[in-house]
């Protein structure tokens, strides 16, 4: 095989991890990630006298580091990025697990986003159950000692008598739009939040924010 | 346990001045690299050169072409493909005027920032010479 081919393969097998790892993201922009890197490679790769070969690929590598961190690094700025103004809930929660794993204030983010999720899901559960199982699907209340005893899906029915009726579907509904609304809202309050706060290092490694970003956050 | 044994054993301040100084670096990195656009449009390993040669930040390459695609995803930079004679084509960046006036700011702050601090760190320097 020609050094040039072996140097191409090295390339290529390099290219291909950082993709593995960017498969979230949006193909025109990965290809255009990739094209990029490639470019830069070679670039670096002819700086050397050599020209391209295989050791002088190896030490162009070497400078942009490994592929799995480089892809990280991409997606987490570009996730970020996206995240902070988009109604996907699936996006949002991919990207605050991101953050959660980097910091406890994420994690924290994290788990509150999570409840207000399930919370939501929970009440659209009830608003569709309730024609499914009239008898097990409401709000059930202790008239006596003037306590709840169960809101939801429960089996078996209580003694209790429920209160909602079939106003739990609107009401299921309306909640759970609620929820999800408010979720989404303070999920995307955070991550832009934290995108301002952490610069453009805390991918890779952790480091705080700049102080470009610090000075702005606390204008 | 262990930790604290082998931090104890550390030359006392070199640890922590080596961190330092890497986080400080990064943090400078934004306004560098929105600095050598200043003047045109550059590609990522241009970019990355004119930062070794004219500020002697040694940043890790894989640092700069996130931080590059961030900030032409918040519209400070602009992007084209241009075909090059080597055979490939490179991505060449250069500022918008969002950018420009993102750079301007940046570099005043940073400007008074550094007289403010050198005014404080100055007897420091003086002892130390």
């Amino acid at each position: 095989m020609k050094p040039e081919s072996v140097a191409e393969e090295t390339i290529h097998v390099y290219l291909l991890r950082v993709k593995e790892k960017l498969r979230d993201l949006p193909r025109a922009q990965v290809a255009e990630i990739l094209t990029e890197l490639r470019s830069h490679i070679l670039d670096r790769a002819c700086l050397a006298n050599a020209g391209i070969t295989d050791a002088t690929v190896h030490q162009a590598l070497d400078r942009l580091g490994p592929p799995e961190d480089l892809a990280e690094m991409y997606l987490t700025e570009n996730l970020l990025e996206t995240a902070g103004t988009t109604r996907s809930p699936w996006l949002v929660m991919r990207t605050l697990f991101r953050l959660a794993l980097k910091s406890a204030w994420g994690l924290g983010i994290f788990f509150v986003s999570l409840i207000g999720y399930l919370a939501a899901i929970g009440f659209f559960v009830c608003a569709a159950a309730k024609p499914l199982y009239p008898s097990h699907v409401g709000l059930w209340w202790n008239t006596e000692s003037h306590t709840l005893v169960g809101l939801g899906f429960i089996w078996p029915e209580p003694s209790e008598r429920e209160v909602l009726g079939w106003s739990i579907i609107p009401l299921g509904v309306s909640l759970g739009c609620f929820m999800f609304f408010l979720t989404t809202r303070f999920a995307r309050w955070n991550i832009r939040r934290m995108r301002r706060s952490r610069g453009a290092y805390s991918a890779g490694d952790g480091v705080g924010s700049t102080w470009w970003s610090r000075a702005r956050s606390l204008r | 346990m262990t930790e604290l044994v082998k931090s104890a054993s550390r030359p006392v301040g070199t640890i922590d001045t080596d961190k330092w100084e890497v986080q400080f670096r990064k943090g400078c990195l934004e306004l560098a690299i929105l600095a050598t656009l200043w003047d045109g449009k550059l590609y990522g390993l241009e970019i990355l050169r004119r930062l070794e040669v004219t500020s002697n930040l040694m940043v890790s390459e894989g640092t700069v072409y996130p931080l590059l695609s961030r900030l032409k995803a918040e519209g400070a930079l602009d992007s084209e493909w241009v075909e090059s004679e080597a055979g490939h084509p490179r991505k060449y960046y250069r500022l918008t005027s969002a950018g420009r006036q993102r750079a301007n700011a940046m570099a005043r702050m940073w400007s008074e920032f550094s007289s403010n601090l050198f005014s404080l760190i100055s007897p420091l320097l003086k002892e130390s010479g």
